[in-house]
């Protein structure tokens, strides 16, 4: 646990390893004496994000994205943002994350560490990959920090998590797209299947989570919105994202 | 922090406990003293906290949502909640009490915020001071957007933010030295009546002045009057601001115990067997109670004076659930933990009936009957699901078909709104025990202790004289703490372990199993004139009251009585239906049933102008009520269903309107004329946002007429200070000080000399509590009566000190009791003459008041809004709402109503809804789902106070806490229709709502 947020409020999916707020049935191990905070410039491209990193840092700081600074702030509310990381932000995998969907967009990567060494993943890998294995440390995301980017969301109220977001990144000839809320959790698109009947998934990073090639978006219908709904918020704000890129 | 040895040991040398977990040791620096403390794994942060009397830090979601438990680590302000305690071993944790340096005094962001009244219950008073704090350190001149991201982890449901962001503004500007302007009412012209101006733009002065600052439209036939219609400053606001233990949960009692309610996963089933014997095997469990063995006593939970109304259609414990989350069993246990384990050791068998959630399935043949029980009388049809039935009209039927077949253009829609909850950031809880004398004693956070006391009585098989309710400072009610909920389960629990209980309701039990606003679907149908005058209104109503009829007959007759009184129309028929179903319990919401109503009376007036042509504001105006006109349905409707016939001249009548000046304040604030501009509701830059402007008009009540009662005592002190006791119940709002207000204008003194207690069943006199918006009506009528008794011993007194020969001649101001020639006497120098020198008597004054009217505070509110034309998504730009609250005694505090309504009733129009699985189990039990409107995406809200003279109230009052919650959602409705024009006639306006509505896309499924 590092920061611990979303275990400490029972908020973390089932999936990710504990579905409840009492924590007396969940093995937690405090991460605060590791040193996995702090924002490090490699070069003009690589930014590498600590995993025990908390969502203000990441807001205020220079160096991020602004995209990804947007999304950080929309993730939560000022207090929780104070004290959540962003290794908690990935291992929940929240479908809604706007954040995660700039760092999928910005070719996060993943480091982490487990018993058998060191390893570093693309983040749509480790997403599809969710719940974290046992014993499995996230220390650190690192992404390409250049590009053009653009966020769109639609929402309930201007600060409510969004039903769908988009995010598109264009650097040089290459575009990525992301979508929240149409998956369990945010991901890759190719951008130009999403005006079809369904969401493909794209992208090398979806291709290796996706071997058989035959996993097919369905967005689930809940209260907020159903999938059609959706269906069509993700195409629309996809427009939209990039064409606000290539502006 | 280190480990400890494994604690098994049992208090008391009691039986052995469940094996406790290995046990932590902290080094905490807390407000800057330095502790050791030791805690178990699971503790939060906010556990031990409160463990050491920090009190400020709140419980208010367990998930970090609320902010009500937000403290500052190492500077940085984060949710105590769901920080383990662990996790804070070797930092910095600062609290509000931290600020509390010296008797009497305030930090000046402390000040700052009970100068501007930014704290109404002041829950989460402590939070939100220390989220100033660390901004104005970290950036001494933030912006407003800066200050609201600031408070974005702080939820507030009472101020609407407005006042509070303001406050951090007046304290970061006091901070960098500048001179920070006096709050003090802004004063508008006024656009209508004697003495009116057409110039629409207000001056200069006004449109600087923040719209914190309370804006008010004088009435010139109000007197002046010294502490009357002042900003003052409310008169717990020391106590609330420095986080003082003044909740129910601030108290430490030795050997308490914790109660837990095992609640039902099913919607509808009979319970068959109870097996608890693994639960009371359980070490540390100290009672079980279910329906096996607590006596069956039939009663209904609404809060309402005797004798309730029918149905009494519950019992403590059932041998049948009705709704998931229903009462099955509870259980009092040594700790919390142990407690839910003996809950998960209850062994229930079920039948698993089927359940109904519509309310218009629910009266379709072949529906589950909902309560098939023999022994609940009063349903009104039990074998249609009908707890009650509803109906009033001002002709005959055949008059009302002839009305619409006379008119021009008959208007029929049907419209569907949600339940909502109230959300109060102090969830339902209440602590029990036995005093010295062995009688029971509830301290609860309700806002009918009185109610309470009486209701509770006979479950228990207590008489009154053997309970005593105590409230203490209540965080948030709304008409929620409207009920006894858990008050029984407490004494039970009381009684039977003879150790004091505390029984505190999750936020998922607050969301799920407290009380909600009755969904309804409501058609309507309304004959016009080619003029737009209306001819004849025809309202029915299906009105959800989910699985129990706690306030069905009531909310639901006075919801119909005020969405069909705002307009004069000479034909009105209201009927409703009361159904139950499986959904959670419908009951008492700040609007009683109107917001309901008027959301589809005044959405159909603006389809109505639309068809016709005309400006719907226009509209309004050719059919609202003015002073002298009767409220004709008022005295028709009840249970009766059939037409009363009452002289004209015995209607009650209309003696203060303001409704003509807040349409014009109102539009004047909005800038109503764009919505005609095609340029502005259709920005050219923002190809896919479309604008409109929208409203809605309402009228409420000022408590019940021959039912609502209120009383209050008063006693002189050696200083000439003076006591207040009172039953009215503050639940935020500010009452205490309003009341307060009162007593200190008649009896001539300031607002400080007032020292108020109120609601305690030992100490207080009745009150029937805080509903109805009776409480500065009928509370402050009994205070004002009060004030005039003692009034009345002092000016006798003085007169005969000042050798006067007519106490008639005395006048009472600035502390004094002044003769006609000019001499006088300080009210200290009587007081001490009366209780220590001469004639020696206690000068007090004790008088109760009951209301033959209810005269009707009125509100004009509107909306502007954006539309994305292609996603649907709404967004609210501005709120303004024009009231007619009378005199507001205090216009900071009543403003401050006004903008937390206006919030409350926004997130009813865009979000808040309870909803279901197929299995109705609450799907949006948290904050967060569900989305009550925060600091940094709420809209500019701007309240104006329009003062008109309500001869029946107390100096003029009339209510102010329930009409701005009306308006709101059928002016963003009709706000979306100006702008795209569609019409969306179900709440919440979601966005895919209104995207189906933009594209015609049916509904799927």
């Amino acid at each position: 646990m590092g920061g611990g947020t979303r275990l400490n409020a029972g908020l973390v999916p089932k999936r990710a390893g504990a579905g409840q707020s009492d924590v007396g049935g969940v093995e937690v191990v405090d991460l605060q004496a590791l040193d996995l905070a702090g924002i490090e410039r490699r070069d003009d491209a690589v930014l590498r994000i600590g995993a025990m990193t908390r969502l203000q840092e990441l807001v205020d700081s220079d160096d991020v994205p602004s995209v990804v600074r947007e999304a950080a702030r929309h993730e939560l509310p000022s207090t929780l943002r104070a004290q959540s990381t962003i290794g908690g932000c990935i291992a929940s995998g929240d479908p809604d994350s706007e954040l995660l969907a700039t760092l999928l967009v910005h070719d996060g990567r993943v480091h982490s560490t487990q018993t058998s060494g060191s390893v570093e993943v693309p983040l749509d890998e480790l997403l599809a990959e969710l719940p974290l294995a046992s014993g499995r440390i996230i220390t650190a995301v690192s992404i390409d920090a250049r590009g053009a980017s653009s966020l769109m969301r639609t929402g309930r109220t201007p600060a409510d998590r969004p039903i769908v977001a988009v995010v598109a990144r264009q650097l040089g000839g290459r575009r990525s797209v992301a979508i929240t809320g149409v998956a369990a959790t945010p991901v890759l698109v190719n951008s130009t299947a999403v005006g079809g009947g369904s969401l493909l998934p794209s992208g090398d990073g979806m291709a290796a989570s996706d071997p058989h090639g035959t996993f097919r978006l369905e967005p689930i219908s809940d209260f907020r919105g159903s999938s059609e709904y959706r269906r069509a918020l993700a195409r629309i704000l996809t427009s939209r994202a990039t064409e606000a890129i290539s502006r | 922090m280190s480990e400890l040895t494994e604690d098994k040991g049992a208090p008391d040398g009691g039986p052995a406990l469940p094996q406790r977990p290995v046990m932590l040791e902290l080094d905490l620096t807390i407000n800057g003293d330095q502790y050791r403390l030791t805690c178990e794994p699971g503790d939060t942060l906010l556990t031990v906290l409160r463990r050491l009397g920090l009190f400020s830090v709140r419980f208010g979601s367990g998930t970090g949502e609320s902010g009500a438990a937000a403290v500052l680590f190492d500077g940085r302000l984060v949710s105590a909640d769901v920080m383990l305690a662990g996790q804070a071993s070797g930092h910095n944790v600062t609290t509000v009490e931290s600020l509390d340096v010296a008797t009497g005094e305030l930090d000046p962001i402390q000040q700052a915020f009970v100068d501007i009244g930014a704290l109404q219950s002041g829950y989460s008073a402590g939070a939100m001071v220390l989220a100033a704090r660390a901004l104005i350190e970290a950036n001494p001149d933030p912006s407003e957007a800066e200050i609201r991201d600031a408070l974005s982890g702080i939820l507030d449901r009472e101020t609407g933010y407005v006042k509070v962001v303001e406050a951090i503004r007046r304290a970061a500007a006091a901070r960098r030295g500048e001179k920070v302007p006096p709050v003090e009412p802004v004063v508008l012209e006024p656009l209508t009546g004697p003495g009116s101006t057409e110039r629409r733009v207000p001056s200069a002065e006004a449109l600087q002045a923040p719209l914190a600052m309370p804006h008010v439209v004088l009435s010139s036939d109000v007197a002046i009057t010294a502490v009357v219609g002042k900003p003052e400053p409310k008169v717990d606001a020391l106590r609330l601001a420095k986080g003082r233990p003044v909740f129910t949960d601030d108290i430490d009692l030795r050997h308490m115990l914790y109660a837990k309610v095992l609640r039902s996963p099913h919607a509808h089933a009979r319970i068959l067997a109870i097996d608890d014997s693994e639960a009371r095997a359980l070490p540390g469990v100290h009672a079980v109670i279910h329906y096996g063995n607590t006596p069956r006593v039939k009663y209904a939970t609404g809060g309402q004076t005797w004798p309730n109304p029918a149905p009494w259609d519950q019992v403590s414990f059932d041998n049948k659930v009705r709704f998931v989350g229903d009462r099955v069993a509870a259980v009092a246990a040594e700790t919390l933990g142990i407690a839910e384990e003996a809950c998960r050791r209850i062994k229930v068998t079920y039948e698993v009936l089927p359940g109904v959630f519509d309310e218009v399935e629910a009266i379709a043949p072949g529906a589950p009957l909902v309560h098939d029980e023999t022994d609940t009388e009063g349903i009104y049809d039990a074998a249609h699901n009908k707890s009650h039935h509803i109906e009033g009209q001002t002709v005959t039927d055949e008059a009302l078909e002839a009305a619409f077949a006379s008119a021009k253009h008959v208007f029929q829609q049907t419209f569907h709104v949600q339940q909502q909850q109230h959300a109060p950031l102090e969830p339902h809880i209440t602590i029990g025990w036995l005093d010295d004398d062995d009688r029971l004693v509830l301290r609860s956070s309700t806002q009918v202790p009185y109610h309470v006391r009486r209701m509770v009585a006979p479950l228990l098989g207590l008489p009154v004289r053997r309970i005593r309710v105590i409230k203490p400072r209540i965080g948030g009610g709304f008409g929620g703490k409207q009920e006894m909920l858990i008050e029984d389960i407490v004494g039970y629990l009381v009684l039977a372990t003879r150790r004091p209980i505390r029984l505190e309701l999750t936020r998922s039990e607050e969301f799920a199993c407290a009380r909600c606003r009755h969904a309804m679907t409501l058609t309507l149908r309304t004959g016009v004139d080619d003029d737009g005058h209306l001819v004849a209104q025809d309202m029915h109503v299906v009105s959800n009251t989910g699985a129990y009829g706690t306030h069905g007959s009531t909310v639901n007759t006075v919801g119909g009585m005020h969405g069909m009184s705002i307009y004069n129309c000479p034909a009105k028929r209201f009927r409703c239906d009361v159904v139950y179903t499986n959904r959670p319990v419908s009951g008492a919401f700040r609007g009683y049933g109107a917001p309901q109503n008027f959301f589809a009376v005044e959405s159909q007036m603006d389809d109505i102008a639309r068809a016709l042509g005309m400006d719907p504001y226009e509209l309004r105006r050719k059919n609202w009520v003015q002073v002298g006109d009767p409220l004709d349905i008022v005295p028709r409707l009840g249970e009766r269903g059939d037409v009363v016939e009452i002289p004209q001249e015995d209607l009650p009548r209309i003696m203060s309107c303001g409704l003509q000046e807040c349409g014009a304040q109102g539009t004047r604030a909005i800038g109503w004329e764009r919505r005609n501009d095609p340029s502005w509701r259709q920005p050219a830059d923002r190809p896919t946002i479309r604008r409109g402007i929208g409203m809605g008009s309402a009228i409420q009540g000022s408590g019940i007429p021959f039912v609502d009662m209120g009383a209050c005592s008063i006693k002189i002190n050696d200083d000439g200070s003076f006591n207040m006791l009172v039953g009215a119940t503050d639940v935020g709002g500010g009452s205490d000080t309003v009341l307060a207000q009162i007593v200190a204008e008649v009896l001539g003194v300031e607002l400080k000399d007032i020292i108020v207690t109120s609601s305690d069943t030992d100490i207080t006199p009745f009150d029937v509590g805080a509903y109805a918006s009776s409480t500065t009506y009928v509370s402050g009528g009994a205070a004002k009566k009060a004030a005039e008794a003692a009034r009345a011993r002092i000016v006798t007194r003085a007169a005969r000190l000042l050798d006067l020969d007519d106490p008639g001649s005395v006048e009472l101001h600035d502390r004094r009791a002044w003769g006609p020639d000019g001499r006088s006497i300080s009210l200290g120098d009587l007081a001490l003459n009366s209780l220590h020198t001469e004639d020696q008597e206690q000068i007090m004054g004790t008088a109760s008041h009951y209301g033959t009217a209810s005269a009707p505070p009125f509100a004009v509110q509107l909306a502007e809004v954006e539309v994305d034309v292609e996603t649907g998504q709404v967004t609210v730009k501005k709120l303004v709402t024009a009231i007619d609250c009378g005199v507001p005694i205090n216009p900071i505090t009543a403003s401050g109503q006004v903008e937390g309504a206006m919030l409350q009733s926004l997130g009813y129009a865009l979000t808040e809804d309870l909803v279901l699985d197929a299995s109705g189990k609450l799907v949006n039990d948290r904050f967060g789902p569900y989305w009550i409107f925060r600091a940094d995406d709420a809209p500019v809200c701007e309240a104006i106070l329009v003062q008109t003279m309500e001869p029946s109230g107390p100096f003029g009052a009339k209510a102010v806490g329930e009409v701005p919650m009306d308006g709101i959602a059928p002016a963003v409705r009709n706000a979306v229709l100006n702008a795209t024009g569609v019409k969306v006639n179900q709440l919440p306006l979601l966005p895919e709502r209104v995207w189906r509505a933009l594209n015609n896309v049916p509904t799927s499924g």
